[in-house]
């Protein structure tokens, strides 16, 4: 019998998620509850609705990759769907359908060293977990890994791709290139949807995202306060919650819960017990316990940023005209999730002098994934910096999808020696 | 006493990251610059009166310092260069130029940058695909290169000096394919090593001496042979492979290269500048259009084709395809010229390497294993 597209996304739908909601609504366990119940709640929402779209089809499927976000699609009522992001929903849900599907393309041929991310994705189409896709959109970045991997799920899917070319800059003349492609790029949607570009469609949608990244700002501000009243466990999950529907009602929603709840816990005072104020570059292992909420109960070290929610820092769009929307568009999917990966390394040496400053911060801890080739070129140049600028600095090698390659145990173990070498 | 033969001065220039003819041109007050990648238009570079050199790491031993800063999640080309780069070996460079090829080289770039920068510093911002709108920007890019040299050392790059520089390029590249093609017979002229040392030594040679030499080297082969003692006729498929030794390995086991797709071999040479075009808008068609590396994100299928025409024009028998361990995207195109390749009954061996030739043994024994897989 032919498998159903995403088969184990269901599993963790109705096996994990469904069930926490349940819990949480009858008994909230920590004061924090309310809002973990509203997190899983809204990804339990987007995955019954992947899940719906890609079984009956009554709208295209657009796999997405990263540096794009999802409004122009949902302009034409198209449904797009970020993989990235769901490789750490499987990791933190379903660790063993991550070894499965890194086991399945490495059989296929794929060297090891390749991301896990891409490896992850790969492994899901050939365990037909992933449903075939009506378009696939990828981009030039973030990296090496995912410019070969896009080419190799375009040969396993056989299905139509659009490629966009990300430049390695950031400035206006590097937006303005990647809106011209996403000009370009309209009448495919056009022809796919069987829709007429409608650009008051977008400039709605545009305007409700805008309302979700201004509760973002918002709560980014309140992080900031010492001691900060954004619990660390629910940092772990926003992104996975949120990039996924960026212009959708229900996200907004979300983002003002997130941001209103935050907002009463800084004026109650109920945030006590910070000792340590961490910024976290990279991703931290999305498996096993939250990582953030036990160094912040066995420590009193809350992560006050990460790179994940840093991405998500975005200024909102200029809705007065198709340029202005395409240009704020390339300039958020350039700067979303992984995008900026792309950039030079003078730039993340600006990004820690911006943390420093922005949140107090005490200390960086850098988890350097294994299949990151941008990652770790900068190991040298991140512990230079953090020495000239006496920020006490930790890295250590882990793999955040793959508990195989280095366990949680061992990320706590070397965390804890940190903090207790240099007396954090 | 007899004269050098021109092949054997090749090959002692393939063999260092730096040669006397560099030197020669360093003594006279010369301007140096190296760069990474076919993607860099060294036309540009030799128009402003600068020799282009591209960066190599040959008869570098060891990486103990480029490791302080590239892990051993980083390929070992990067490591190497970067450790001659802290070491001063590189000093001789008055600037250096380099892409976003893959990411260990633009992190390479970023690490140089900050740590041992040389005069001139220039990233280029070279895009993934070719069509119609990544040409411009291409165009945008190199155009800032040419102003960035004028600017830094002070002199202009005419037009004329650029078609100049386009014509001497076209007629190198001209020279090294028919190079290329005294392998397609059933008895080659030179083998895979050979040829490679060629390829490697005219990036690292002034263009008008390379071009003597080479049309040298074409008259030498007038009086050989022609080599018949192979068991098999192999296409070698990689990215930055710089190491003849490593070809010769392939070739003592019976396997002959008789044509090959390499970043410093024929996707370096194969196409020219269209000299009836403006200069810049020849370097953009040509360094677009050039047959694509895996970084290409459209292209898999023109590599396909380009490696297909080559293996049936050299009538090749099997292709190995090479890759620098951590190299992701030789890793998947590897991946992905196997699945291919099967579909057309050509064999196809993968090998991973690192940078310095090692682990000779399982080398040799999967090379003859393969041999004999096609009964030979």
């Amino acid at each position: 019998m032919d498998k159903k597209p995403f088969a184990k996304l269901e599993e963790i739908l109705n096996g994990v998620l469904k069930p926490a909601a349940a819990t949480l609504s009858q008994n909230p366990l920590s004061n924090d509850g309310p809002l973990m119940l509203k997190t899983v709640e809204i990804m339990s929402r987007n995955i019954e609705e992947a899940v719906d779209v890609a079984r009956n089809r009554q709208k295209k499927f657009v796999w997405h990759e990263f540096c794009l976000t999802p409004e122009l699609f949902l302009a034409f009522d198209l449904y797009p769907f970020v993989g990235e992001t769901h490789t750490s929903i499987y990791a933190r849900y379903l660790q063993d359908a991550i070894g499965e599907f890194i086991d399945a393309t490495e059989n296929a041929g794929v060297p090891p060293e390749v991301c896990s991310m891409d490896k992850v994705l790969i492994g899901a189409i050939l365990s037909d977990e992933i449903p075939q896709p009506d378009l696939i959109v990828t981009t030039s970045a973030p990296c090496d890994s995912s410019r070969i991997g896009y080419q190799v799920m375009e040969k396993l899917l056989d299905a139509p791709m659009h490629r966009l070319d990300a430049p390695f800059t950031n400035d206006a003349d590097a937006f303005k290139y990647y809106a011209g492609q996403m000009r370009n790029f309209i009448p495919v949607l056009e022809e796919l949807s069987g829709k007429k570009f409608d650009i008051d469609r977008l400039r709605e949608i545009v305007e409700e995202s805008n309302r979700a990244l201004e509760y973002l700002l918002e709560w980014d501000l309140l992080r900031r306060l010492r001691p900060s009243p954004a619990p660390p466990s629910i940092l772990l999950n926003v992104y996975a919650a949120v990039n996924n529907c960026f212009g959708k009602p229900h996200c907004t929603e979300y983002c003002k819960a997130l941001y209103e709840f935050t907002r009463e816990r800084a004026e109650s005072g109920a945030a006590t017990g910070e000792k340590i104020r961490v910024v976290w570059q990279h991703v931290p292992p999305q498996f096993g316990d939250n990582i953030y909420g036990w160094m912040a109960d066995e420590f009193g070290a809350v992560v006050v940023d990460d790179t994940r929610c840093g991405y998500l820092r975005q200024a909102p769009i200029d809705t007065s005209s198709l340029d202005s929307m395409l240009q704020g568009l390339a300039r958020h999917g350039l700067n979303m999730t992984m995008g900026k990966n792309r950039l030079p390394a003078r730039l993340y040496m600006a990004d820690f002098l911006r943390a420093r400053q922005d949140y107090s911060l005490d200390c960086v801890i850098v988890s350097a994934h294994a299949g990151c080739k941008h990652c770790w070129p900068l190991i040298g140049i991140y512990r230079d910096f953090a020495r000239t600028e006496n920020i006490p600095f930790l890295v250590f090698d882990d793999d955040f999808l793959d508990s195989r390659v280095v366990s949680l145990a061992t990320v706590k173990n070397k965390i804890e020696q940190f903090f207790r070498t240099m007396k954090l | 006493m007899r004269a050098m033969s021109v092949l054997k001065e090749l090959s002692e220039i393939s063999a260092s990251y730096t040669n006397s003819y560099i030197e020669k041109w360093r003594a006279g007050g010369g301007k140096v610059i190296g760069y990474f990648c076919s993607y860099v238009p060294e036309e540009i570079i030799h128009a402003a009166g600068i020799l282009p050199v591209w960066m190599r790491a040959t008869g570098g031993t060891e990486t103990d310092e480029g490791d302080a800063y590239l892990s051993n999640y980083n390929c070992t080309f990067a490591r190497h260069v970067l450790d001659l780069v802290l070491k001063g070996k590189f000093d001789f460079l008055d600037g250096i130029v380099a892409m976003n090829s893959c990411d260990h080289l633009r992190r390479l770039f970023d690490v140089i940058d900050l740590k041992a920068a040389r005069p001139f510093m220039q990233f280029l911002n070279v895009p993934h695909l070719s069509d119609e709108g990544a040409r411009a920007w291409y165009l945008r890019e190199i155009s800032s290169f040419r102003r960035n040299l004028e600017e830094h050392f002070g002199i202009e790059i005419s037009d004329e000096k650029l078609m100049d520089s386009i014509r001497l390029h076209n007629e190198t590249r001209s020279l090294l394919r028919k190079l290329h093609e005294s392998r397609k017979g059933p008895s080659p002229l030179l083998s895979g090593a050979e040829m490679l040392e060629i390829a490697v030594s005219a990036t690292a040679l002034p263009k008008e001496e390379c071009n003597r030499m080479l049309r040298s080297a074409l008259e030498e082969l007038d009086s050989r042979e022609g080599i018949t003692d192979y068991r098999a006729r192999i296409m070698l498929v990689a990215g930055l492979l710089d190491d003849p030794n490593l070809l010769r390995v392939i070739e003592q086991q019976g396997g002959l290269i008789v044509t090959e797709s390499l970043c410093l071999g024929s996707r370096n040479f194969w196409n020219l500048a269209d000299e009836s075009l403006s200069p810049m808008e020849a370097l953009v068609e040509r360094y677009m259009n050039h047959p694509p590396c895996p970084r290409m994100i459209a292209d898999h299928d023109k590599r396909f084709e380009f490696i297909m025409k080559l293996a049936e024009e050299h009538n090749a028998d099997g292709i190995i395809c090479e890759r620098l361990k951590f190299c992701d995207l030789w890793g998947g195109e590897s991946t992905l010229l196997r699945w291919d390749a099967r579909k057309t009954g050509l064999p196809l061996l993968p090998l991973e390497r690192e940078y310095i030739l090692s682990g000779l043994g399982q080398l040799k024994t999967r090379v003859q294993a393969f041999i004999e897989s096609m009964s030979r």
